[in-house]
């Protein structure tokens, strides 16, 4: 059997592809129509041979059995209705106008229903005319494709699934050739650049750039410079021409996949940022505007309060120097009036001097290095500025402050910043229609790894407000203010990990707290922005 | 309160300081002082209105800002009673418009921190002089409003034809009594006001009247 075998299995399994001249020689063995052939049983295939004038069935292999679910007993003789889904097409009647084709046009392949109990399956047929030696014959070779139906149901259920996300994407997807030209773009380049799929297919994208970043993205796809390595995905910014006429800014992510014989280009995503880019740049000068003004604010406040307050050793100075002159000048006073009318002189003179030292050390530290402080320090280097204002609306200043704290990690003008604010908006709290007590109190504490301050005014506590809300940008229960100190100060202690919050026990005023972290926490440090804004939306 | 080493005299003027900042309080004292003046200072509003005499000749020397009772609260209270003291407003930086109000109030003058002593001596002086006249004023107008009180309706309608400068035939005329009766009541009212002066009585009708 060597040889004969080894060519019947070879050609079995090319079934579908052998000249059928090869088939018919092969089966008008004698093999054939001896059922037992082995050489027959062992096709992958499963085999019927059919009477070509009744489509009757004289034979099958083994696989056939199997396929049909029935003993060669029960098939033999039977026309395919045997076999067959009973729908009115796949009838005795119509596999005879298949064999009869078959015998007239040569071979046929198509498909067709088997039943196998209750349970019908697709089957792809090839039938193929032979001549046997009781008269002319009609071999079908069925094979079962419920399988590769399926797998190819859900390939189409793919493509579409992934057609209808490319098509409905706001983002672009595209293949490029490596000198720019478009093989392929999805359906979402018109809702991105204003043209047709049919526009842009074929016509290169190195003209629509932005002449300022052709050369790179042109690089890119060449390979020359800095090229992609295979698999690499670049991230690429550029700007390109909308079918409007206007520039947008594009960020595209490329993936060179020339290897891959079904993309065969470098593969594009590409998303419209140019209202982000836009929103983004217009956020940023609105941050920075804000925090100018808030900067303005709190040192127009100080300038106010400075000017009044170096004002009056200024007046008391002029006062002593004038009484001194004037006791002098008419031999009216004692020599020990006139000294002691110096003294004071020069004691005012070193209190304006104080309040400008004060204010000096305030403004100096303009740079942004955060370092290792202790909290109650910070408060007692903008003690002196609290106590003006605090005078100025006859408020009395309590402190409560400990010096051994853990240190805490900060940017000491921010902070400070803070604290003048907070302490700043307790004294205003205690406006002059305020008749209850006029007590501002500082305290600072430990706190888990950091430390604690706490502001508390005895005003007229918060009536209601939302304490939440106290902290948004432009929420302001002033009559002239511009509600950011309270949204800055946030954004501040935000930015050094750190918490701020309010508490107004009924009756007892309003306490603002702050806790700062000793430690900085690496993955919030340092802020990418400086300092974050909470910007409304 | 501080008070002056001069010699307690009621006719002494007195320079009063209301100013909540020591510094400037208690120099300003002692520049006052300085030139035999007497001065008393108070720290708040209230505290000079607890003290203050209205009969005592003198000036006052406000700040403008105070808490509590800011300075314009203050001068707004005198007002009210016909106060007859001058006051000097201390202004800061910027309280140009407070000064204006005060001003337009009647204040008798405002001066800005810091100032050159001389100029708010000066001023104290110039205070000091229309406060007296103000008294005096005032003074007057009390006493006629008292003498002008003790006329009889008859009398006060006599005494408004004089002022309007009717004669007494004219006056008995438009009475409707005899011009020797109107003499009768012309005497009774000179001898009431003590003056003979037609142009005296106008004065101390027109100084009562509003």
């Amino acid at each position: 059997m060597g040889k004969p075998y080894r060519g019947v299995r070879k050609r079995t399994r090319r079934f579908g592809l052998a000249p059928c001249g090869q088939i018919s020689t092969l089966f008008s063995n004698r093999c054939i129509v001896n059922q037992d052939c082995c050489v027959f049983d062992a096709s992958s295939d499963a085999i019927f041979v059919h009477d070509a004038a009744s489509g009757r069935i004289l034979a099958m292999n083994r696989q056939a059995c199997e396929l049909t679910g029935r003993a060669r007993g029960e098939l033999k003789g039977r026309t395919v209705d045997a076999i067959s889904a009973p729908a009115a097409e796949f009838h005795a009647q119509a596999a005879l106008s298949r064999i009869r084709s078959a015998l007239t046009d040569g071979p046929q392949i198509f498909e067709w229903r088997l039943r196998r109990q209750e349970c019908e399956f697709p089957v792809e047929v090839r039938l193929k005319p032979i001549d046997g030696p009781g008269g002319r014959r009609v071999l079908a070779a069925f094979r079962d494709v419920s399988d590769r139906q399926a797998a190819e149901r859900r390939l189409v259920e793919r493509e579409r699934y992934y057609r209808t996300l490319i098509e409905n994407a706001v983002d672009g997807i595209a293949i490029v050739s490596d000198e720019g030209r478009v093989r392929y773009v999805g359906p979402s380049i018109t809702a991105v650049l204003g043209f047709s799929e049919r526009q842009v297919l074929g016509r290169s994208v190195i003209p629509f750039l932005h002449p300022a970043d052709a050369g790179e993205v042109r690089a890119l796809l060449r390979g020359t410079g800095d090229g992609l390595r295979v698999g690499e995905v670049r991230r690429l910014s550029y700007r390109i021409l909308h079918r409007d006429g206007r520039w947008r800014h594009h960020d595209a992510f490329v993936k060179d996949l020339r290897h891959d014989p079904a993309i065969g280009g470098f593969l594009v995503n590409f998303r419209d940022v140019t209202d982000l880019l836009r929103a983004e740049n217009a956020a940023r000068t609105q941050e920075r505007q804000v925090e100018h003004l808030a900067r303005l604010s709190t040192l127009g406040e100080l300038a106010a309060s400075l000017a009044h307050e170096l004002n009056q050793p200024i007046a008391a100075v002029a006062n002593y120097i004038g009484g001194s002159v004037e006791r002098l000048s008419k031999r009216q006073g004692t020599l020990a009036s006139v000294l002691h009318g110096l003294d004071r002189a020069q004691a005012e003179a070193l209190r304006a001097g104080r309040i400008i030292a004060g204010l000096r050390s305030f403004t100096r530290r303009g740079d942004h290095q955060r370092e290792e402080t202790n909290l109650t320090h910070l408060v007692t280097e903008v003690a002196q500025l609290i106590e003006l204002k605090a005078e100025m609306a006859a408020v009395d200043v309590i402190y409560d402050l400990r010096h051994e704290l853990p240190p805490v990690a900060c940017h000491r003008v921010l902070i400070e910043q803070v604290i003048l604010n907070i302490a700043f908006n307790g004294i205003e709290a205690m406006d002059t229609d305020w008749h209850g007590d006029r007590r501002l109190t500082l305290s600072t504490a430990p706190a888990g790894d950091g430390a604690r301050l706490s502001i508390a005014d005895t005003g007229p506590g918060l009536g209601g407000i939302n304490p939440d809300r106290l902290f948004e940008a432009f929420y302001t229960t002033k009559k002239h203010g511009l509600g950011i100190g309270l949204s800055l100060c946030r954004s501040i202690i935000d930015s050094h990990g750190g918490h701020v919050w309010v508490t107004a026990p009924i009756g007892q005023g309003t306490v603002f707290h702050v806790l700062l972290p000793s430690r900085l926490n690496p993955t919030t440090w340092p802020p990418t922005t400086w300092p974050p804004m909470t910007w409304p939306v | 309160m501080q008070l002056s080493s001069h010699p307690q005299d009621p006719r002494e003027p007195v320079v009063y300081v209301v100013d909540d900042d020591d510094s400037v309080r208690e120099s300003l004292v002692w520049l006052v002082e300085s030139v035999g003046r007497r001065a008393l200072a108070f720290r708040g509003a209230q505290e000079f209105l607890n003290a203050y005499d209205p009969s005592q000749p003198g000036c006052l020397i406000l700040d403008i800002r105070m808490p509590i009772i800011g300075g314009l609260d203050l001068q707004e209270r005198l007002r009210q009673f016909d106060c007859p003291l001058p006051i000097i407003f201390i202004t800061g930086h910027g309280d140009v418009p407070m000064s204006v109000r005060a001003m337009k109030k009647g204040a008798f003058d405002f001066v800005q921190k810091p100032y050159n002593y001389q100029d708010m001596l000066d001023i104290i002086e110039a205070a000091l002089r229309a406060g007296a006249e103000a008294l005096e004023r005032a003074r007057q107008r009390l006493e006629a409003r008292e003498r002008l009180a003790t006329l009889t309706p008859r009398e006060h309608a006599v005494l408004a034809k004089l002022v309007e400068g009717k004669s007494s035939k004219i006056i008995a005329f438009e009475l409707g009594i005899s011009a020797k009766t109107v003499e009768i009541y012309r005497t009774n009212i000179r001898e009431k006001l003590a003056t003979d002066s037609v142009a005296q009585m106008v004065r101390m009708v027109l100084s009562t009247a509003g």
